[in-house]
C-alpha cells in the first residue's frame, strides 16, 4: 500500500489491511439495516415488492385499461345524435336508441330521479292536419299484434334540457333529431311487448301496425326530459292513430 | 472516475461491510459503529437520487458520508471521553461473542490503536485501509492526493511506534 520502505511498514500495513478486512459487524447486521432501508422505501413500491409485481408489466396493463376506457368513451360519444357527444349525469351518455346494457349509474339506477310521465301517454290520439288529438273516451280495443316491435335493450338514455332553450313539450323527436350535448342518464327500459297492453278496452277497434321507439320532450317545472316512448301508429275509424307508451319502466316514472 | 451508476443494493452489499471496518476505526465501539453505519446507509439511500458518479467515485461518495457522520458523532458525545469509556470496557453484550473474541484476538489490539490515533491520522489510516486511493482519501478529507499519502505515511510511523511486534 505504501510506496515507502521504513523497515516494518509493509508488515504493518498488511496487519491493518487484515484488521480492516476481517472487521464486519455482527450476523444478521447486513439483512436488518437493509430490511430498515426497504422499509423506508414508498408504500407502493413496498407493496410491489410483497406483491412481487412485475412493474413494467403493471404499468402496461394500467395504460390498456385507460384506453380501452378512452375508447369507449369516444365511441360512445361518437354515437350521440347528431355525433354530438352528450356528457352524463352518473350514466354513460348515448344517442342510441337500443343502448346496451349497463350497470346502473346510482344504487337506485335513476339519474335523475323519478320522471315525469309522458303528456297523453297511454292515450290513443287521432292523427289529424291541426296534430294529434285523443279519440273520444269510451275505450278502444288495442291490437298492436301486427306491428313489428323494436328490439330495445335494458336500459335507455334519457336527456335532460333546459325548457327555456329545448323543444317543446309534448313534442316527439326521432334519435337521430335529438339536440346534441345534452346530458344524459340510463334508466330501465320496458319490453316494447308490454307497453302496448292495458292501453285500454274497448267498443272502437284500434289497429295498431307500427311502433318505433322516439322520444318525447317532457316538462316538468325548470326542467325538460327527452323521454323514450314507444310511437304506435295505426288507424281506428279509418283515421290514422297515434298511441304513446313509455319506453321506461313505470317505476322510474312519478 | 466516473462510471455508471450501480444499483442501490449493490452499492450497499459491497460496501457495507467496509463501512463498518472504518467506522469500527474511528469510533472504537462496535455498537457505535453499528449505529452510525446504519446512520450512514440511511442517508445514502435518501441522497442516491442525488449522486452524480461524474463528481466522485462511490467509494469516495459513501465514505465522504460515513467520515461526516463519524465527525457528527464525535461532536454529538465528546470524543475523547467516549472514546476513553468506550476502549476501557468490555464488548457490547449485543454482539456476537464468537465474532468479538476472534476480532480481539486478531486484530483488536491494532484496530483500538487506531482508534486512539489523533484525529486525521486515524482518518487516513481508516480510508486508506478501506480500499480507497490516496486520490479518493484527498477527496473525502479535503486535501490533495500528495498530501494524503504524507498524512498516512505519518500516521503509519505514530501507529508502529506504539504498537507491539505481531507474535508469530
Amino acid at each position: 500500500m505504501s510506496d515507502l520502505h521504513e523497515p516494518g511498514t509493509e508488515e504493518l500495513e498488511r496487519r491493518l489491511d487484515a484488521a480492516f478486512q476481517s472487521t464486519r459487524p455482527r450476523r444478521g447486521f447486513e439483512d436488518e439495516l437493509w430490511a430498515r432501508l426497504r422499509a423506508r422505501r414508498p408504500w407502493w413500491r413496498r407493496l410491489g415488492d410483497g406483491l412481487q409485481l412485475p412493474w413494467g408489466r403493471v404499468a402496461a396493463g394500467i395504460v390498456t385499461v385507460a384506453l380501452v376506457g378512452l375508447v369507449a368513451v369516444l365511441l360512445r360519444a361518437g354515437a350521440t345524435p347528431h355525433g354530438g357527444a352528450a356528457t352524463t349525469a352518473a350514466a354513460p351518455a348515448s344517442g342510441r336508441v337500443n343502448a346496451p346494457a349497463a350497470a346502473p349509474a346510482s344504487t337506485a339506477g335513476l339519474p335523475f330521479g323519478r320522471l315525469p310521465a309522458p303528456a297523453g301517454a297511454g292515450v290513443v290520439q287521432a292523427l289529424r292536419p291541426s296534430g294529434p288529438s285523443a279519440l273520444p273516451p269510451g275505450g278502444q280495443r288495442v291490437d298492436a299484434g301486427s306491428a313489428s316491435l323494436p328490439v330495445v335493450g335494458p336500459r335507455l338514455a334519457v336527456y335532460r334540457f333546459d325548457p327555456a332553450s329545448g323543444p317543446a313539450a309534448g313534442s316527439v323527436l326521432d334519435p337521430g333529431q335529438l339536440p346534441a350535448g345534452l346530458q344524459s342518464g340510463f334508466y330501465p327500459s320496458r319490453p316494447p311487448a308490454d307497453a302496448a297492453a292495458g292501453a285500454g278496452a274497448a267498443d272502437q277497434s284500434v289497429a295498431l301496425t307500427q311502433v318505433r321507439l322516439a322520444y318525447v320532450a317532457v316538462v316538468a317545472g325548470d326542467r325538460g326530459y327527452l323521454e323514450p316512448v314507444y310511437v304506435y301508429t295505426g288507424t281506428a275509424g279509418g283515421g290514422p292513430v297515434q298511441l304513446l307508451v313509455s319506453a321506461l319502466d313505470p317505476a322510474a316514472l312519478q | 472516475m466516473p462510471g455508471a451508476k450501480p444499483p442501490f443494493e449493490d452499492l450497499y452489499r459491497d460496501y457495507v461491510g467496509r463501512i463498518y471496518a472504518y467506522l469500527r476505526s474511528q469510533l472504537g465501539s462496535a455498537v457505535d459503529a453499528e449505529d452510525v453505519t446504519s446512520q450512514v446507509f440511511v442517508k445514502a439511500y435518501e441522497a442516491y437520487a442525488r449522486y452524480e458518479p461524474r463528481h466522485a467515485t462511490p467509494s469516495a461518495w459513501l465514505f465522504q458520508i460515513a467520515r461526516n457522520a463519524a465527525l457528527d458523532f464525535h461532536r454529538r458525545s465528546g470524543r475523547r471521553q467516549r472514546m476513553e469509556r468506550t476502549l476501557a470496557r468490555e464488548p457490547a453484550p449485543a454482539a456476537d461473542p464468537g465474532d468479538l473474541a476472534q476480532e480481539r484476538i486478531l486484530y483488536g489490539e491494532l484496530m483500538e490503536a487506531v482508534a486512539r490515533l489523533p484525529d486525521r491520522q486515524r482518518e487516513v489510516i481508516g480510508l486508506r485501509h478501506s480500499g480507497l486511493s490516496f486520490l479518493e482519501v484527498g477527496q473525502v478529507m479535503g486535501c490533495s492526493e500528495d498530501a494524503a499519502k504524507m498524512l498516512y505515511h505519518r500516521a503509519l510511523r505514530l501507529l508502529r511506534s506504539g504498537l507491539p511486534a505481531e507474535t508469530p
